[in-house]
C-alpha cells in the first residue's frame, strides 16, 4: 500500500510540475503589462498629470516588488553581446521585441536608441503620420519593415536628420543579416520569475496580487474556504437523496414511477448549471415575480471581523440557490450509478442463496446489499469533487459569491497573473487530490491495483 | 458487421434527426432565415437580391451597393420587400423604436404584424428570436469544429498507442542523433545567426539545408553498424502519461485560464481551446478499442501480410475502432456547446461581435423583469444538450449490446 501511494503521489507532483511550467511558459505570451496599469501608465496620453520621471520610478519598483525585472528561467541562451539587462526588461512585450531586434542589428546601443528615439516621436506633438508610424514600429518586430512605415509616410513628414541617420545605420545592419553572432550562455541562479513562483508553491507566500496588492495567500484562503464549504455541502446532501434513490429505483420502484424519476434526474443533468441557477436567482430572490422568498444574491461579507462561521451561517440564506443547484446536477449521476450498482448486487448468487434460506427482501436488501453498493459509490466523490469545482466557477458568478472561481474569473479579467497562476494551479492540486483519494480507496478495496501502482 | 438500416447507429428515436436538421439548416441559413435586409426587393423599379448580395460583398466578390444599407423595419423610400425573411432583424439589428426590454407578450411600437419582436428585445431593441437563431449559428460551429479536432487528434494518437504499445516501436540511434542534431541546429539558428524574417529565399536556403542534413542522417547511418542499433520507444505509456496529466485537470479552468491568451476569441480559437481538452478522453477509448483488437487473427494476419503499419491502421484498424469514437462525438458536441455557452455567459468567450446564447442569458441577468432573455436562450441550449446526450446514451447502449 505504501509503494503504491508513494508511486501516485510521485506522478501527481510531476503532473503538477508540468502544469506549472505549462502555465508559466503561456504566461509570457499573455498580453498586456500590467505594471504599466499600475504605475498609472494609463494617463500617458493626457497632456497634464504625467510626470515622465516619476513614472519611470514607479514602473522600476513595481516591477521590482513583483518580481517582473528577473529573467525568466535559471539560464538563457542568447546571440553573443546581447546585453544582461535586456533579459530583466519588466515588459514581456517590449522583452521579445528587443532581444528581436537585437538580433537583427547585432548592436545593443542601435536597439536602447533606435527604441528611445520612436518612444519620443510617439509622444511628441509632432506630425500625426510620423507619431502613428512610431506607434506601428514601436510594435514591430520586423525592422525593415517598421522602416518601410516611415519610408511610406507622405514627403510633409519631416524625418529629424539624427533619426535618418539611426536608420541608415540600422539599413546597413540588416543588409549584413545571416551574420553569426556567436552563442552566449548564462546563468542566473535562482534570481529568476519560475523560481520564485515555483517556490510559492513550497513555502506558500504566493507573493500579492497586481491588482489590489494584497496578499494572494489570504485572497486565496478566504476564497477556499466559499468554495469548499458550499461543494461539500452539496456532495454530502446529493449522497444523503441518492443513495436511498438509487436503492429505491432498483430494488422498490414499480417500472413506470421509475421511469417517471429517471426522466426528471436526466432533466435536470442535461440542464446547464447556469441556466437553472439563473432562473432561481432571477425567480426567487426579487419581488419582480412575486416570489421574493430568499435574500438577494451576495453573501454576507461585509463584517471584517466575524469569523467564518459566523458570515456562513449569516448568509445561509443565499447559499440555498447554488447548494440546491450543485445537488440537483450531481444527484443524477450518483443516483444513477447507485441505482447500477444496487442492481449489480441484487443479481449476484449470494442473495438467491439468501433468498433460498427465506431471509426476508428488507433484511435482504439492507443488511446486505447496501454496503455492498456503497464502495463504488465512495470512490465516485472523489471523481465528483472537480466536476463540481468546474460547475461551481459559474455558479460562483451568478450568486455573487467570493469563491475560488470568481477569484480566478476576476484575476482574468483585471490582468492579475499571480492569482490566476495559483488558483489554477490550487484547482488542479484540488482535483488531483480528488483523483488520489478514489485510487486509494479502490486500491484498499481491490488488492490487485496495489500490485502494479496502475489503476 | 451488418449492412444497410439495421446499422447499429441508426437507432435513435427519429425526432432526434429532425432537430439536428432543424440546428445545421439554421446554422447554414442563418442569414436568410433572419435579416435586417428583403430576399428579393424591388428598388427604383428594379429587382434586387440585398441578402444575397450583402454576402457577395462578405466574400469579396461584388462592390457595395447603395440599397443595402436600408433596413426592412426603418421602412425605407422606393424600397419594396418582395421576399422578406422569416425574421426581419439579424441579431445585431437595433430597433430604436423596441428599445429597453420589450415584453414578447407586452406592446410593440410595431407597423404590422410581420415585424413583431416575438421573444422580445434587450435593452438596446436587438431582437432576441433573431439572436437565437444566429446563436444557433455560432453554437453549431464551436460544437462540430471543437469535436472533430479532437476526433482527429484523439483518433491518431489513440491509433498509434493501441497499435505499437510498448512493444513494437523502435527508433534507431542514428535517427536519435539526427533529431538531436537537426534541434540542436534549429535553435542555434533562432539564436546565434543575425536574421530577417522577410527573406524568404534566405529562409528557405536554410531549412533546405537543415531538411538534407536531416535526410543525410535518416539514410546514411544505415551504414554504420553501432548507429543502427535500435532502441525501444514505450509509446504507449508516454501516450497514458500525457492523458493523465490532461484528465487530472478541470477543463473549463484551464481553458478560462489560457484564454486571455488570443488577442482576440474567434470561433476558432475557442474551438481548438475545446478541442483540447476532449481529444484524451477519445485517444483513450481509440487505444482501448486498438488493444483489444491487436491481437486478433486478422490483425496478425495483415501484420504477417507484410502490409505497411500506415496502411494497416488505415485500412483495417480505423474501421473497427469507428464506434467508441462517433458514441464520444455525440457527448463531446453537447459538451463542447455547453462550455462555449459557460464561458460566453462568463463574458470570457465570443460575444462582443457575436451573438451567443450565453451572453443573451448574461445580458438577462441584469434586468430581472427580462425573463425572455433567461428562458428562451436557457431552453435551446438545454434542447441542444439533452439532443446529444440521447443520441450518445442509445448509441452507447446499442453498441454496447
Amino acid at each position: 500500500m505504501i509503494r503504491f501511494m508513494v508511486i501516485r503521489l510521485l506522478g501527481m507532483l510531476t503532473t503538477l510540475l508540468v502544469l506549472a511550467c505549462a502555465l508559466f511558459a503561456l504566461y509570457q505570451y499573455l498580453p498586456g503589462d500590467p505594471i504599466d496599469e499600475l504605475a498609472g501608465g494609463a494617463r500617458r496620453d493626457q497632456e497634464s498629470g504625467f510626470n515622465p520621471r516619476l513614472y519611470a520610478e514607479r514602473y522600476a519598483s513595481l516591477a521590482n516588488r513583483y518580481g517582473m525585472d528577473q529573467p525568466y528561467f535559471y539560464f538563457s541562451v542568447t546571440p553573443k553581446g546581447l546585453p544582461l539587462s535586456f533579459l530583466s526588461i519588466p515588459d514581456h512585450r517590449k522583452r521579445a521585441l528587443w532581444k528581436s531586434w537585437y538580433r537583427q542589428l547585432g548592436d545593443a546601443d542601435l536597439v536602447q536608441s533606435w527604441w528611445e528615439r520612436l518612444e519620443g516621436l510617439a509622444q511628441s506633438g509632432a506630425d500625426p503620420g510620423l507619431i502613428s508610424a512610431a506607434r506601428t514600429a514601436l510594435r514591430e518586430r520586423d525592422l525593415d519593415l517598421a522602416l518601410r512605415a516611415f519610408e511610406s509616410l507622405p514627403s510633409a513628414a519631416e524625418i529629424p536628420p539624427s533619426m535618418a541617420e539611426q536608420m541608415v545605420r540600422i539599413q546597413n545592419a540588416l543588409q549584413q543579416s545571416g551574420r553569426w553572432l556567436g552563442i552566449a550562455f548564462y546563468w542566473h541562479g535562482p534570481d529568476n520569475q519560475f523560481h520564485h513562483w515555483v517556490r510559492g508553491l513550497w513555502t506558500g507566500d504566493f507573493g500579492r496580487s497586481m491588482h489590489d496588492g494584497r496578499p494572494v495567500t489570504r485572497k486565496i484562503t478566504e476564497a477556499l474556504r466559499w468554495t469548499v464549504s458550499i461543494n461539500g455541502l452539496a456532495i454530502v446532501l446529493a449522497l444523503l437523496i441518492a443513495v436511498p434513490l438509487g436503492v429505491f429505483l432498483a430494488a422498490f420502484a414499480s417500472k413506470r414511477v421509475a421511469r417517471v424519476i429517471r426522466f426528471l434526474l436526466y432533466a435536470g443533468y442535461a440542464m446547464p448549471v447556469y441556466w437553472l441557477a439563473t432562473l432561481l436567482v432571477v425567480l426567487f430572490t426579487s419581488d419582480t415575480y412575486g416570489m421574493d422568498w430568499l435574500p438577494s444574491i451576495g453573501v454576507q461579507y461585509g463584517y471584517a471581523s466575524a469569523s467564518f462561521a459566523d458570515r456562513f451561517i449569516h448568509s445561509l440564506g443565499q447559499l440555498v440557490i447554488p447548494v440546491f443547484t450543485l445537488v440537483l446536477t450531481s444527484l443524477a449521476y450518483l443516483t444513477r450509478q447507485m441505482e447500477k450498482s444496487v442492481e449489480q448486487q441484487l443479481a449476484a448468487p449470494y442473495l438467491v442463496t439468501a433468498q433460498v434460506w427465506g431471509m426476508p427482501r428488507g433484511k435482504r436488501i439492507w443488511k446486505y446489499v447496501l454496503p455492498n453498493a456503497l464502495f463504488p459509490i465512495i470512490t465516485l466523490i472523489g471523481t465528483l469533487l472537480p466536476v463540481a469545482i468546474a460547475g461551481s466557477v459559474t455558479l460562483e458568478f451568478i450568486c455573487n459569491i467570493p469563491g475560488m472561481g470568481r477569484l480566478l474569473l476576476d484575476s482574468i479579467l483585471t490582468k492579475d497573473w499571480p492569482v490566476m497562476f495559483y488558483v489554477t494551479l490550487l484547482i488542479g492540486m484540488v482535483t488531483l487530490l480528488g483523483i488520489l483519494l478514489a485510487d486509494m480507496i479502490y486500491a484498499l478495496v481491490d488488492p490487485r491495483i496495489r500490485q502494479n501502482g496502475f489503476a | 458487421m451488418r449492412r444497410g438500416k439495421d446499422r447499429w447507429y441508426r437507432a435513435y428515436p427519429g425526432w432526434i434527426r429532425w432537430v439536428l436538421i432543424g440546428w445545421f439548416a439554421l446554422a447554414i441559413l442563418a442569414p436568410f432565415v433572419a435579416n435586417e435586409r428583403g430576399l428579393v426587393i424591388r428598388y427604383r423599379e428594379e429587382i434586387h437580391f440585398p441578402v444575397f448580395h450583402q454576402w457577395g460583398v462578405d466574400a469579396g466578390i461584388v462592390p457595395h451597393q447603395d440599397y443595402l444599407r436600408f433596413r426592412l423595419h426603418e421602412h425605407p423610400q422606393d424600397y419594396q420587400t418582395l421576399i422578406g425573411p422569416l425574421i426581419p432583424y439579424r441579431a445585431e439589428t437595433l430597433d430604436a423604436s423596441n428599445s429597453n426590454y420589450r415584453s414578447p407578450l407586452g406592446h410593440q411600437e410595431i407597423s404590422s404584424w410581420y415585424y413583431r419582436h416575438w421573444l422580445g428585445t434587450d435593452q438596446l431593441g436587438r431582437d432576441t428570436l433573431a439572436g437565437l437563431v444566429y446563436g444557433a449559428r455560432t453554437a453549431w460551429w464551436v460544437g462540430m469544429l471543437a469535436t472533430a479536432l479532437s476526433i482527429i487528434v484523439g483518433l491518431f494518437f489513440g491509433l498509434i498507442s493501441g497499435y505499437y504499445g510498448n512493444d513494437r516501436a523502435f527508433i534507431s540511434r542514428g535517427s536519435v542523433l539526427a533529431g538531436c542534431v537537426v534541434l540542436l541546429v534549429v535553435l542555434s539558428e533562432d539564436i546565434g545567426w543575425s536574421h530577417q524574417s522577410t527573406q524568404t529565399l534566405e529562409v528557405l536556403l536554410k531549412w533546405g539545408l537543415l531538411v538534407g542534413l536531416f535526410l543525410l542522417l535518416l539514410f546514411g547511418f544505415h551504414r554504420v553498424p553501432s548507429l543502427k542499433k535500435r532502441i525501444g520507444v514505450p509509446i504507449d505509456r508516454m501516450f497514458l502519461a500525457v492523458i493523465g496529466w490532461f484528465k487530472s485537470l478541470p477543463g473549463l479552468v484551464v481553458v478560462m485560464a489560457l484564454l486571455p491568451l488570443f488577442k482576440h476569441t474567434g470561433i476558432w480559437s475557442l474551438a481548438l481551446l475545446i478541442g483540447l481538452f476532449r481529444w484524451p478522453l477519445i485517444g483513450q477509448y481509440v487505444r482501448a478499442e486498438m488493444l483489444r483488437i491487436r491481437h486478433l487473427p486478422f490483425m496478425e494476419s495483415v501484420r504477417l501480410l507484410g502490409l505497411s503499419d500506415r496502411r494497416i491502421l488505415i485500412k483495417h484498424a480505423l474501421p473497427n475502432v469507428w464506434p467508441p469514437v462517433i458514441v464520444n462525438a455525440a457527448f463531446g458536441v453537447g459538451a463542447a456547446v455547453a462550455v462555449e455557452s459557460a464561458l460566453s455567459f462568463l463574458g470570457l468567450g465570443l460575444g462582443l461581435d457575436q451573438v451567443t446564447w450565453g451572453t443573451l442569458m448574461n445580458a438577462g441577468r441584469n434586468y430581472f423583469p427580462a425573463w425572455w432573455l433567461t428562458v428562451f436562450p436557457g431552453i435551446a441550449l438545454f434542447i441542444v444538450v439533452y439532443v446529444c446526450n440521447v443520441l450518445g446514451d442509445r448509441w452507447l447502449a446499442q453498441y454496447n449490446s
